[in-house]
């Protein structure tokens, strides 16, 4: 028996793409499709996206930095001045006025008249200011006129009651030694070297603590 | 070419897709790590921006600060002379030590030497050293004229040593010592600042800001103190005990009693001036005491001044006290005392009320024949009558003044030396006589210019004097 396969080419068994084939082409051009697509997802979607927000942001940054940039002109220019005020100030405070304290030493040694406590007289005088600290040193070798030792202590308790003693840091301690003098009236005195540490008038910088050594 | 078998036909297919898939996964790997890098950046500028914001937030408060700073900046920079004012300042300096006293001997400034190219500083340190010759007071105003100078000048070092010489030199009684000092001022260098930034409408800021810049603008506190000279305080750096055989001037009895004269004076008119602080004091009292003090003290200035003048109170001690009992009490009572009060100020003239209360204490005080009382009340306020025509009290001062034209006249009369020595009364119509310093005079008659007998009766007589009707009993 003869038969005729009348179905066109492609259509006969022995010539159409077999199924495995043509699933697999199937699969793989939807494999293909799919990964192209999140690729074009990602790479247009997201990243497109973000290069726009990029854009965007970078033009409001350079906005704000320019105005950021005033502001730290003006900080920089406040700091400046601020530190120029705080040094006209700090030397303002570093000074002493030594004729108020010559006044108020002029009236502890007069004793408002008073020579029954005591009669004093200084044979100089020296202050020497610390550069630094403003801290000042006042020598006073003097004289109290009189036999008595009480006399000295007399003086240096007026010296402690003082206005300018609340700037007195240190005192040395009442002393004296004895000295006659005989072309005075009366020629007795208790001669002592007095010597005040005033405060200081500016607060020191703690030092730097130096750096560990590093063994060699 | 051979007809590809079906395993190698799929084999081929899937290779290709497979192939594509990789290229597309490697896109998205590459295309993530750009992302990736995107969202860094983007997250970078928006922290920028963040801070940005954190500034620009700052900006008008940092504004507002360095518009105040820069403007109140002058005020505070002028304790400090620039350096173009260093010429004034020594010229103030030569000011202070004329009008001081001292002499200088030596006056050289100290400058540490700027080297080429280095940056100038900003606040940079002159010292200058002193020597010069000076009494105790006068070195004493000379660095009191320093420290209150408007430019800060620090005094640090100085150093007293008094001429120990046995002639040692005077100026005006106390003695002349030798002084070093150092002192030291900054100058100010604006132009060794950074540039000022520009401010938009920094005017416009400024004007705003007006208040607060005022108000921000404390002046640099330097202390200020005014010395107030020796006041009669003997000088610390001279031996107060005499010389052997050089005792000065009176014996210290008679200086004590001297002082002590006048400390009783000094005490009245302060017992004076307390009463006058009494709340309940009349106006009479007032103006009397008030009389009383300024007489008072212009005597006694006149006495301090004879005895500063001559001397009279050498001893160091009672100088003091002279100084500090009496030249400086009435210093203070007279600045007390001595001005125009507030009231005066405003009006000079007694009020109605007080004006009233005068005329009619006057007359009761001209009725009791207490004629000097009534003057001296008239008397301790008559420059407070001197009321304009104008002003409604005016006729209440005309009433005063009327009264003390007939009080004073009444007081001239009683001082007549008039010695009634007998009268003769006429009932019959005729004229009574009064037979007055050994003459007769009939009614009628004047006996002076000023005086007449206007009617003699009994128990007394009645006398026209200056025009007032006065009546003399016997």
């Amino acid at each position: 028996m003869i038969r005729i396969n009348l179905l066109p080419a492609d259509y006969r068994r022995g010539n159409r793409i077999p199924p495995k084939v043509l699933a697999t082409a199937f699969g793989s051009a939807l494999a293909v499709a799919a990964s192209i697509g999140w690729f074009g997802i990602v790479y247009f979607g997201e990243l497109g996206q973000l290069e726009r927000t990029d854009v965007a942001i970078s033009e409001e940054l350079a906005q704000k930095s320019v105005k950021g940039a005033y502001y730290d002109k003006l900080e920089v220019n406040r700091q400046d001045y601020s530190a120029r005020v705080q040094t006209i100030q700090d030397i303002g405070k570093s000074r002493r006025a030594w004729s108020k304290f010559m006044d108020e030493m002029v009236d502890v040694v007069n004793s408002s008249g008073e020579s029954e406590r005591h009669l004093a007289w200084f044979s100089s005088l020296t202050v020497k200011t610390d550069k630094k600290n403003r801290a000042a040193t006042i020598t006073l070798p003097g004289a109290v006129v009189g036999t008595e030792m009480a006399k000295v202590a007399n003086l240096h308790e007026d010296i402690q009651r003082a206005p300018f003693f609340a700037d007195v840091a240190s005192k040395t301690a009442p002393g004296g030694k004895y000295a006659f003098d005989k072309d005075r009236v009366p020629g007795d005195s208790f001669v002592y070297q007095l010597q005040m540490q005033l405060k200081p008038m500016v607060a020191e910088a703690p030092k730097k603590k130096p750096a560990p050594k590093t063994p060699k | 070419m051979a007809k590809l078998t079906e395993k190698q036909k799929m084999l081929a297919v899937g290779g290709a897709a497979l192939g594509i898939c990789l290229i597309a996964g490697a896109g998205v790997v590459w295309a993530s790590g750009l992302i990736e890098e995107l969202e860094q950046t983007i997250e970078q500028k928006r922290t920028e921006i963040a801070a940005a914001e954190a500034k620009i937030a700052k900006v008008p408060s940092t504004e507002k600060e360095v518009v105040i700073l820069r403007e109140n900046l002058g005020e505070y920079v002028k304790i400090l002379p620039e350096d173009q004012g260093l010429e004034d300042f020594v010229k103030m300096l030569n000011q202070f030590e004329r009008s001081s006293g001292i002499q200088t001997i030596n006056f050289q400034p100290s400058r540490p030497a700027r080297k080429d190219g280095k940056v100038v500083e900003r606040f940079e340190r002159i010292e200058y050293q002193y020597e010069l010759t000076a009494t105790l007071w006068q070195f004493m105003k000379f660095i009191n004229s320093i420290e209150n100078y408007e430019r800060l000048v620090s005094i640090t070092d100085f150093a007293i040593t008094p001429v120990t010489a046995r002639e040692s030199e005077t100026r005006d009684g106390d003695v002349v010592h030798s002084i070093k000092l150092t002192m030291e001022t900054y100058t100010y260098n604006p132009a060794s600042t950074g540039q000022d930034v520009t401010i938009p409408d920094y005017n416009d800021k400024k004007d705003l800001l007006r208040e607060e810049i005022v108000k921000r603008m404390q002046p640099i506190r330097l202390d200020r103190y005014e010395h107030r000279g020796s006041r009669g305080r003997r000088d610390i750096f001279v031996d107060p005990r005499e010389r052997e055989g050089q005792a000065e001037g009176a014996p210290i009895e008679e200086q004590r009693a001297i002082l002590e004269r006048y400390l009783g004076e000094v005490q009245r008119l302060r017992a004076v001036n307390l009463k006058l602080a009494k709340p309940d004091l009349t106006i009479f009292d007032q103006f009397t005491f008030e009389r009383e003090l300024k007489e008072g003290l212009t005597k006694l200035e006149e006495a301090v001044q004879e005895v500063t003048q001559k001397q009279q109170i050498t001893s160091p001690t009672l100088r003091q006290r002279w100084v500090n009992e009496v030249v400086e009490p009435l210093a203070d009572m007279k600045s007390t005392r001595g001005g125009k009060s507030e009231r005066e100020m405003r009006d000079p003239y007694l009020s109605a009320d007080e004006m009233q209360q005068l005329v009619d204490s006057m007359s009761q005080l001209l009725t009791e024949g207490d004629l000097q009382s009534a003057s001296d009340r008239f008397e301790a306020i008559s420059p407070r009558l001197l009321v304009p025509e104008s002003d409604p009290r005016y006729s209440l001062a005309v009433a005063a003044k009327v009264l003390q034209v007939r009080v004073q006249t009444a007081i001239d009369f009683s001082a007549l030396d008039l010695k009634i020595q007998g009268v003769v009364v006429n009932h019959e119509g005729g004229r009574s006589g009064v037979l007055l310093n050994g003459n007769v005079f009939e009614e009628g008659e004047y006996i002076s210019d000023e005086l007449m007998l206007r009617r003699v009766e009994e128990e007394q007589v009645w006398f026209v004097f200056r025009g007032l009707t006065l009546i003399r009993t016997l």
